[in-house]
């Protein structure tokens, strides 16, 4: 009877065995996702060298920015690392966007701020390394992102993510923050520069850095 | 003992040369050539008979007997300028001129028929200048109806019935979209032109570099097409096409009206190779285009040859066509999208992105199964989402194999990529085509 008992937990064990190396032999099924953030890290930008996170910053910034920061630290993550957008150089203006519903009115004002911008702080327009100033940036690449296969944002979460990008480019990128976030982006394309020589090249010339 | 051998051996050639005299004697061309001598004359008679002039009618009985007297011989055609010898004339004798100097006949079956085009095409083709198959195709030398009509194994020119006879128009005449006749082949290349073929192929360097140069597709040899492939195509009664029907037609046909990775299917596992092949490339256009025009687009693949040695002066244009003037600057780009083929990878208007094999798309989960459903942008939905500046740029530089993400990471390379366009669209062109792009695409949702 022992004898028995014994055979059979020696039968169970190799079949546990058995199982675990199969199923830690079976390959792992990738997601679209996790292929889009593969091909990410394949194609640096600068931004990638950068913090990947600012919690210290965002935890000042009211309640609703500071949803759409931690959503975007888990939906825009699938794809890509959280500091491909927070160190990214564009700057949509922050016209108090979760007030002005109407889209059409919202982008007249945006388009306005731009407009004083051109004339108050024409360095914003100049160096294009560090900012890349439009009415509509963040809007487009949320947008765009949506439609990248395996995308899960819904319409509710982009628009999060969105306020938040808009509100927290206006806040880190210029005003009193201007000169640190002008020495931040220099020293990203500089160290870009030096680790990835090839890949410099091929943005420079488009100023995608 | 020897001298046995010899006699019966002698005997057995003797018997090997009547076997083949008689086999000779009942090929078909002679039975046509006597049926039609016979018809002809019994035709005659009867004239003769209806006829109530006395010296008419026996000018009539006289041909018919003159008809009936014709000895049953191999005739032919010699097209010198061409190149051509051409039998064809040995069946469809009422198109010899020197036995039917009207070349009408009064029958409607074949090989008896006279040609059905006789005051247009026929008046400016002479058939002793150009003989038969310099059009017709097919083998000219031949004289039974398998071989002539090129439905032999080994013969890659098969006869060209229409709507591929029209081919044969587009080869000798420039601007043959204006010629009167050649209408097939020129809706042909206009559904080549518009349905994004010159995305990726190109015409004498005119187009894509993704896949071949298709400046002399008619030229191309059969045993440059794998007859594994050719196995594989359905025809239109959506059986394998028989053997004898394995042709250069066929095959580019197919590619139209046959889902191209069905039956150029490669080895997208690697099971046959050291690293995984894509299936062909080409998209499916069998839900875009009806039987109709991929005949027509065949017709007008087949006119592109090289190696027809047919002089200079047989090249007569057409009258050139009308310069395309637009209203404005969509309409332009729309001719620019076209031009250069966009809807190729993108779809019509941008509408439908087509399929890149292996390619991160939508939908996909299987790693083994779902490799089919990669696919090219949809334009209409992602335009939205650029400037100007950015269109303008991607078009420039194109993306290149390298950034197309593989679904399947042990699988194919992706057959498609955007090859950088810097070089040919530029200037009014591509503003053009940006402010076209612009415009069609859909409006993004609103924050």
């Amino acid at each position: 009877m022992k004898r028995t008992a014994s055979l059979l937990s020696a039968l169970a064990a190799i079949v546990g065995l058995a199982g675990v190396s199969f199923a830690q032999g079976a390959p792992h099924k990738k997601t679209a996702a996790e292929l889009e953030k593969e091909k990410a890290l394949t194609q640096p930008y600068s931004n990638d060298l950068g913090p990947n996170e600012y919690d210290s910053v965002v935890k000042g910034y009211p309640a609703q920015f500071q949803a759409g920061y931690k959503l975007l630290k888990v939906r825009c993550a699938q794809c890509h690392e959280p500091r491909r957008p927070l160190n990214s150089r564009f700057l949509e203006p922050y016209v108090g966007d979760e007030k002005v519903s109407d889209a059409a009115k919202r982008k007249k004002l945006k388009e306005a701020k731009i407009a004083e911008w051109r004339k108050t702080n024409p360095e914003l327009f100049k160096e294009k390394a560090v900012w890349q100033p439009e009415a509509d940036v963040w809007s487009r690449y949320v947008h765009r992102m949506m439609n990248k296969p395996g995308c899960k944002m819904t319409p509710v979460e982009a628009k999060q993510i969105w306020l938040f990008l808009v509100y927290d480019s206006n806040q880190r990128k210029i005003g009193k923050n201007e000169e640190a976030w002008r020495a931040h982006r220099n020293k990203l394309v500089e160290e870009f520069k030096a680790k990835y020589p090839k890949r410099y090249e091929e943005l420079a010339p488009q100023s995608d850095l | 003992m020897q001298k046995k051998l010899f006699y019966l051996f002698n005997f057995l050639m003797l018997a090997g040369f009547v076997a083949a005299l008689a086999v000779d004697y009942h090929k078909d061309w002679r039975k046509y050539q006597a049926e039609y001598y016979r018809r002809t004359a019994g035709v005659l008679e009867a004239k003769a008979m209806q006829s109530s002039d006395p010296a008419e009618a026996a000018k009539l009985k006289a041909q018919a007997r003159k008809m009936r007297s014709m000895p049953i011989q191999i005739r032919q055609i010699i097209a010198k300028d061409l190149g051509r010898v051409d039998r064809c004339i040995t069946c469809h004798v009422g198109m010899d001129e020197f036995v039917n100097p009207t070349l009408t006949t009064a029958f409607k079956d074949q090989p008896f028929a006279g040609h059905p085009d006789l005051s247009g095409i026929v008046k400016n083709h002479s058939f002793q200048k150009f003989g038969c198959t310099v059009c017709h195709a097919g083998q000219g030398l031949a004289v039974s109806v398998e071989a002539a009509h090129g439905k032999t194994e080994n013969w890659e020119k098969p006869l060209l019935r229409e709507p591929l006879l029209q081919a044969s128009c587009a080869k000798c005449h420039g601007n043959f979209e204006t010629l009167h006749g050649a209408e097939i082949a020129a809706k042909g290349k206009h559904i080549f032109e518009t349905h994004g073929c010159l995305g990726c192929h190109s015409i004498h360097g005119k187009g894509g570099v993704i896949s071949v140069d298709l400046g002399n597709i008619a030229d191309k040899p059969l045993e440059r097409i794998a007859l594994y492939n050719l196995s594989l195509i359905k025809g239109p009664d959506g059986k394998p096409l028989p053997r004898r029907d394995w042709k250069l037609p066929a095959w580019i046909e197919a590619h139209l009206t046959n889902v191209p990775m069905d039956f150029v299917p490669n080895d997208p596992y690697a099971k046959y190779n050291k690293e995984p092949i894509a299936p062909s490339g080409m998209p499916d256009f069998t839900q875009e285009l009806t039987r109709d025009d991929a005949d027509a687009v065949t017709a007008y693949l087949l006119s592109l040859t090289e190696e027809e040695q047919i002089p200079s002066r047989y090249y007569v244009p057409g009258p050139p066509q009308k310069e395309p003037r637009f209203a404005n600057a969509v309409e332009h780009g729309k001719f620019v999208f076209n031009r250069y083929g966009c809807a190729g990878c993108h779809g019509l208007g941008g509408t439908k992105g087509r399929r890149n094999y292996n390619a991160l798309g939508p939908g996909q989960g299987d790693m083994s199964l779902d490799m089919d459903k990669g696919r090219e942008p949809t334009l209409v939905d992602t335009l939205g989402t650029y400037t100007r500046d950015e269109l303008r740029a991607k078009i420039q530089n194109g993306v290149p194999s390298s950034q197309i993400q593989k679904f399947n990471p042990d699988g194919p390379t992706p057959p498609l990529y955007m090859p950088t366009w810097k070089e040919k669209i530029k200037g009014q062109e591509l503003e053009d085509l940006v402010t076209y792009l612009m415009s069609i695409a859909k409006k993004q949702e609103e924050f």
